[in-house]
């Protein structure tokens, strides 16, 4: 029986100590130049890999996009600034964009700005591409990524995350009132005529988000839903959680068989990312005949696990739809005494040279 | 346990006659006979308006062309034969065939997006009204293809156009119009979804040019083996149209204003704070476009309003017999209460007050005697005062001793209140300045305040059920799901399917808190600070010993002419109220007379006024301010 | 017995009122829905919330209370779906990065630019054989999700690897890379460990035949090493394990295993413990409601006076869809009649036991 190939299946991820060598020995060497978009903004995490790059002195121009929304909170503007000061410090060679994430009618624009910026840069000029997630959030960072994956350099492409899911529960988002594509993730267009395609919708769940899904199942009407659920992972009684959150949509409205969970690894993207296409591969070889299948992400909840979503939406072009935030709800100062340490950082080498020179 | 109470609109089941089976025609009866009736429902644009959930979407689904062959399928059925009736009265169907063909597009961000790209003016409108019309086309195609008629069988009929137009449309047959809507929708579409805009030379050709079917089609003409053609008049119905600009809601709504198109067409939005005229109107009235001289909202668009603000009193009770008649055929679609042939919501719900206890009774009449007293009221007085309570409890209500004494405390206080104070004291028993009756205001008083002394069960019985649901079929649902589970739940205990109104009151309310801290939506925080405040002064002046109010406040007024000041003066309360309006926290009801004068009213919701233990009669309300209401808004912090 | 009695069954021996039987239904039928009706042992007619009735029975009336609660707040149920994940997970997340560490330090390539497709991965990859310790470790799982990838003939069950076996898959290994090629890597798979007893007794067998057939000279590569793996452990004995393997290559002065790797898909923190901290009433009963005819020879061996708190007292609320460890308290899982004058046990997921004394047939 053929396999059917995955592009990331291989991808190499770091972790940790590994992340902090790959900086030193490899960022760092004097041929390279890195490009590094990254956000300031109020989330502690943003300046973790910025003062990697600093220590170990690598070529580093960046762009920094200051993400705007609606009703921010003066204390949380305050923290993005302060942010943005440590960051200074650690990029020299930067550029600050503003990014509104709406524009005035409360249509939603920040993706397409972000990629209209990075379109305007010289990215040939660079040996590596680094997007930096940890204060971007994903309405911009998927149509980044796939922007630069798709770009014609021959550039490394690299993903950074940090793994503290404790401190993606403290960010509470208020939910814009309506869900939407994120950027260049409509999949493909479904308004002909003919059987209609059985949509698979995968909600990632995420706890007490219920609002947002519900806009979501409204734009989408899926046929069949298999909710996401984190397993392994570091509370063990947080699926059953989750399952018994979500009570009302599992069992009275979205009808869910109790065989359609799908499980996957909290901290590893690609696990999720394996999951998502395993089960795509499977029904596509049931629909194919007939009416087509297609499946629709919603990466809510831990940003990590989203890029997993992501390479799969990237490389088969499944349809992504979320819901924005207005605004985000933090208490900074209980974060604060949470946070003992920062998580470990994540790279993800999406394109470029261990995949390129692969027989040596 | 299946309970399609609880599920919500979009979840219902997809083929079209499980849909019928739950479908109430009195929503469409209700709001869209009239219009219809006068043929001012598909002559010309008509706009309807109302919150999420009030049934907008789902009326306009039944127009679908499948539903209503499902629906004709279903002729001899007597389940469906109220709503064969109505879609009959509508002119929705005649001699057994159906009469339109309709789409709905809901307005999602494409179509928003489209108007952002970073083009000329008449370029983006000319893309806008090119991709509406494309997917039109489709969506009605589609819906032929899906009661098994394929393109071949379909032309159209066009008026009067030139060749020419018809040509840039792709003809009059069914397969060239449809590829060429397909050739239009997806170099647009593709346009949308990319990264990056092309640029504006890149837009195909197809597009460019001039793509307006609407312009032409007059009808659909329908092959009929053996039998005559059936010709369909088109009706687009353009589902929440409040997520456009007001620049692109103005746009379009002049656009579709224009008394040339021969298709029908709704625009379908949800209310905002100004009254549908004003809005309208005003949105009208901004753009000086000399090309379209002289529309006039009357003459030129039809105003629907799916939750009425004239004739308050009719409208409840037919939203009443509508829920109700919903409530039973979602019923009659479970198992466990089909299977026992309990089909009738209301009759399991009691209707009776549960009274207060011994003991309980004797406090209250301890506080009773204790008021007596303070206020001078003789016992002479009082008897009389007991008499008027007597001739008010006939058979129907059926007083007990706790509503007795309860309404005798208001009346006291209202006799205190009427009489000079010093000729209270001394033996004689004065005659208050206006006499004093017991009427059905002083008992409703007399029972909220038991609610909130003696937490006597207030809300039960399916009639406040109705109420509660701020007349939205949605906000129905939700609530009544609570009592159909406690239902369920003592049905699988083999107990009767009754609930108590201890039971119900206590359910509701829950539910009601439930949702209302399930909140999410923009200023929701704000939203729930300014209807607790405002509930907060319902609750004072309602509990208010002589309830001169009534049966109880549960909305704020202030002066009409002030409200229309609020979008300029306190814009951030405007918005605040925008989203209150927008998902039910409050009802706006203008140009309410009282004294003599002209006020606005802000009802609180169903649900706060659940949470609150706030009377669900209408017209009470606190007299307040702009300025003061300003006030509460400002004061909310995170 | 139709769901619905059983509930109705339920909320009298728990004595709940309206608006409790509407939350506790809701989620008894979520749970038995989407878990615990799939335990291996529960037939038609006879599922959870039948179980869970009787089970409760068994306790006084003032007991239940705190029973119910200790299963909706602490007990840990994975089912096959769950399993399944750890087993897909295994090979790329744990073999992959462990076999591209060995190659990443002979290869002289940075770690960070290795990926599978390395000639050198492949042939490690095709040296490494991986053994099933039992039914649990899931063999033929592993097989489906690694076809293509991992050839048949590098998946055993150690339990039935005899000499001829042995030659006959190192003769496959020569056939595919060259005659003087030799096995590098030996995984053992199980499912579950929580204190280690049962896997040394597998790992001393499996050695005792390995250096009694003298398999390290005529099948393996001069630096070979061993790896043992399982999907769920405790932390305890992620702990443990080393310190014991370490202890046991002294005591043997050598004769054991010279490179032993330990790693697991899914260790369950500390706090899963139960102890009179986090069980609040239910801690009593526990106490309370035991017969100790549950008790063996082979429950003796991991210590302690009873095993009211499981074997090796690990105190664990863990069930496993395919059967419950015996390392969990035992009033989830034992079945016992009263006549040795004891609390007759009711179990709520019923173990099969792997180690049973014949009680006269």
């Amino acid at each position: 029986m053929s396999r059917p190939v995955l592009r990331w299946d291989h991808c190499v991820v770091n972790r940790e100590q590994n992340v902090e060598r790959f900086v030193q020995e490899y960022l760092s060497q004097k041929e390279r130049s890195v490009c590094l978009i990254a956000g300031a903004g109020f989330d502690p995490r943003s300046t973790t890999f910025a003062d990697l790059l600093a220590k170990h002195k690598v070529r580093t121009d960046s762009l920094l996009f200051r993400e705007e929304r609606p009703s921010a909170a003066k204390k949380l503007r305050d923290a993005a600034e302060e942010n943005l000061q440590t960051l200074a410090a650690s990029l020299p060679n930067r550029r600050v964009e503003a990014l509104p994430i709406f524009n005035q009618h409360n249509l939603l624009i920040g993706g397409k700005k972000a990629v209209e910026i990075v379109a305007q840069l010289n990215l040939a000029g660079y040996s590596d591409l680094v997007l930096d997630c940890s204060a971007l959030s994903r309405g911009v960072v998927f149509p980044i990524a796939r922007f630069l994956l798709e770009s014609q350099t021959k550039a490394n492409v690299h993903l950074i995350a940090v793994d503290e899911p404790g401190t993606d529960d403290e960010i509470v988002p208020v939910m814009s009132e309506r869900a939407s594509y994120i950027v260049g993730f409509r999949g493909a267009a479904r308004t002909g005529v003919g059987p209609e395609v059985a949509l698979l919708w995968l909600p990632q769940l995420v706890l007490k988000q219920h609002r947002a899904f519900e806009l979501i199942y409204d734009m989408i009407k899926p046929y069949d839903v298999c909710p996401i659920l984190p397993f392994p992972c570091a509370d063990p009684k947080l699926p059953d959680k989750l399952l018994e959150d979500y009570s009302t949509e599992l069992q009275l409205r979205w009808e869910v068989d109790a065989r359609s969970i799908v499980y996957a690894h909290e901290s590893d993207p690609i696990d999720l990312y394996r999951s998502i296409l395993r089960l795509h591969f499977a029904r596509d070889r049931v629909f194919r005949e007939n009416r087509g299948s297609e499946i629709i992400l919603s990466p809510l909840g831990s940003k990590l696990l989203s890029l997993g979503a992501m390479l799969a939406a990237i490389e088969h072009n499944f349809p992504v739809v979320y819901v924005e935030a207005v605004e985000y709800r933090l208490d900074l100062d209980r974060l604060k005494n949470r946070r003992t340490s920062t998580g470990p950082l994540v790279h993800l080498w999406l394109r470029g040279e261990p995949y390129d020179n692969a027989q040596t | 346990m299946y309970n399609p109470f609880e599920k919500r609109a979009t979840e219902q089941v997809i083929n079209e006659e499980a849909f019928l089976a739950l479908i109430s025609p009195e929503p469409l009866n209700v709001y869209l006979r009239p219009y219809a009736e006068t043929g001012q429902l598909y002559d010309r644009l008509a706009i309807l308006l109302g919150t999420p959930g009030s049934g907008k979407t789902t009326s306009a689904k039944l127009y679908e062309y499948p539903v209503l062959v499902g629906l004709l399928r279903q002729r001899g059925n007597p389940a469906f034969r109220s709503l064969l009736t109505t879609m009959t009265d509508l002119g929705v169907i005649e001699n057994g065939r159906p009469k339109f063909l309709a789409c709905r597009l809901p307005l999602e961000s494409d179509y928003g997006e489209i108007w952002e790209f970073p083009y000329p003016e008449d370029l983006r409108e000319g893309l806008f009204k090119a991709f509406v019309q494309a997917r039109a086309m489709l969506a009605w195609f589609r819906h032929l293809d899906r009661a098994g008629i394929g393109a071949e069988r379909v032309s159209i009929v066009a008026s009067g156009s030139s060749a020419a137009a018809l040509e840039s449309i792709g003809g009059d047959r069914g397969p060239s119009l449809l590829k060429r809507a397909l050739e239009v929708e997806r170099q647009i579409y593709s346009a949308v979804g990319a990264l990056l805009a092309p640029k504006a030379e890149e837009i195909g050709n197809a597009v460019t040019q001039t793509y307006r079917p609407f312009d032409s089609i007059q009808q659909f003409r329908i092959e009929i083996e053996g039998d005559a053609p059936l010709d369909l008049q088109p009706l687009l119905v353009l589902d929440d149209a409040h997520n456009l600009s007001s620049s692109q809601f103005g746009n379009v709504t002049r656009w579709l204003a224009r008394r040339e198109l021969r298709i029908a067409r709704w625009i379908l939005t949800r209310w905002d704070v100004l009254p549908p005229e004003e809005a309208i109107a005003s949105i009208l009235l901004d753009e000086s476009d000399s090309s379209l001289p002289g529309i006039t909202t009357a003459r030129d668009i039809t105003l629907v309003s799916f939750q009425r603000v004239t004739g308050r009193r009719e409208h409840r009770q037919t939203f009443r017999r509508m829920a109700k008649d919903m409530a039973n055929r979602y019923l009659s679609q479970m198992q466990q209460f089909a299977t026992r042939r309990l089909d009738d919501l209301a009759s399991m719900l009691d209707n009776s007050p549960e009274h207060l206890t011994v003991t309980r009774t004797r406090e209250l009449q301890q506080s009773v005697s204790a008021a007596q007293k303070s206020l001078h009221v003789s016992d002479d007085r009082r008897v009389k005062l007991l008499e008027t309570i007597k001739e008010f409890d006939t058979a129907q209500r059926d007083l007990e001793e706790d509503d007795r004494l309860a309404m005798l405390r208001i009346l006291m206080n209202r006799y205190a209140k009427r009489v000079p104070q010093q000729q209270l004291f001394g033996s004689a028993d004065p005659e208050p300045a206006r006499p004093l009756n017991a009427d059905v205001s002083v008992y409703d008083a007399a029972r909220l305040h038991l609610l909130h002394d003696y937490e006597r069960p207030f809300y039960y019985g399916i009639d406040d059920l109705c109420d509660a649901s701020s007349e939205n079929a949605e906000q129905f649902l939700r609530l009544a799901a609570i009592l159909v589970e406690a239902l369920s739940t003592k049905l699988i205990r083999s107990r009767q399917a009754h609930l108590t109104s201890a039971e119900q009151d206590d359910l509701l309310r829950k539910r009601a808190d439930e949702f209302i801290r399930g909140w999410n939506f923009p200023q929701f925080d704000r939203v729930k600070h300014l209807v607790e405040s405002i509930a907060a002064l319902c609750l004072k002046v309602s509990l208010e010993p002589n309830a001169w109010i009534g049966a109880g406040a549960n909305a704020y007024g202030i002066l009409q002419s002030e409200f229309d000041q609020v979008h300029f003066k306190n814009s951030e309360l405007a918005r605040t109220l925008q989203f209150a309006v927008a998902y039910n926290a409050i009802n706006v009801v203008p140009r309410y007379e009282c004294k003599n004068q002209l006020w606005c009213l802000l009802e609180l919701g169903g649900l706060v006024i659940l949470r609150h233990g706030l009377s669900l009669k209408r017209g009470g309300f606190v007299e307040g301010s702009a300025e003061e209401l300003a006030l509460i808004d400002r004061s909310f912090t995170q | 017995m139709n769901q619905d009695l059983a509930l109705s069954v339920l909320s009298e021996i728990m004595n709940w009122d309206l608006a409790r039987c509407r939350t506790e239904f809701a989620w008894l039928q979520l749970m038995a829905r989407f878990k615990y009706d799939g335990y291996q042992d529960f037939v038609a007619g006879l599922r959870f919330v039948e179980s869970l009735a009787d089970w409760l029975q068994q306790f006084k009336p003032q007991h239940r209370e705190a029973a119910y609660l200790f299963l909706r707040t602490h007990v840990l149920y994975f089912g096959p779906a769950e399993i399944n994940h750890l087993v897909d997970h295994f090979y790329p997340g744990v073999v992959r990065p462990f076999l591209l560490d060995t190659v990443a330090s002979e290869a002289g390539r940075p770690r960070y630019l290795l990926t599978p497709a390395h000639p050198k991965y492949r042939e490690l990859l095709r040296q490494t054989l991986f053994f099933g310790l039992s039914d649990g470790a899931r063999i033929d799982s592993f097989r489906r999700a690694t076809s293509g990838i991992i050839s048949n003939e590098q998946i055993l069950l150690a339990t039935e690897i005899a000499k001829p076996k042995w030659d006959q898959v190192l003769k496959s290994l020569q056939k595919d890379l060259n005659e003087q090629a030799r096995f590098r890597v030996l995984f053992l798979i199980d499912d579950f460990t929580a204190t280690g007893t049962t896997l040394f007794g597998k790992l001393e067998r499996f050695w005792r035949d390995f250096s009694s057939y003298g398999i390290a000279n005529s099948h393996m590569s001069p630096k070979w090493a061993i790896h043992v793996h399982h999907y769920i452990a405790t932390s305890d004995v992620k702990e443990n394990l080393p310190i014991r393997d370490a202890a046991q290559r002294t005591e043997r002065n050598g004769d054991w295993f010279s490179d032993l790797h330990f790693s697991y898909s899914f260790v369950l923190p500390a706090s899963m413990k139960l102890s009179e901290t986090n069980t609040g009433a239910f801690w009593e009963v526990i106490d309370q409601y035991y017969n100790s005819s549950i008790e063996t020879e082979h429950t003796r061996k991991g210590g302690g006076k009873d095993v009211k708190l499981g074997f090796g007292q690990c105190a664990l609320p863990l069930v496993l869809e395919h059967n419950t460890p015996n390392n969990s308290i035992p009033l989830l899982w034992a079945e016992t009649d009263d006549s040795n004058g004891e609390h007759p046990m009711r179990p709520l997921f019923r173990r099969r036991q792997r180690h049973t004394h014949l009680s006269g047939i």
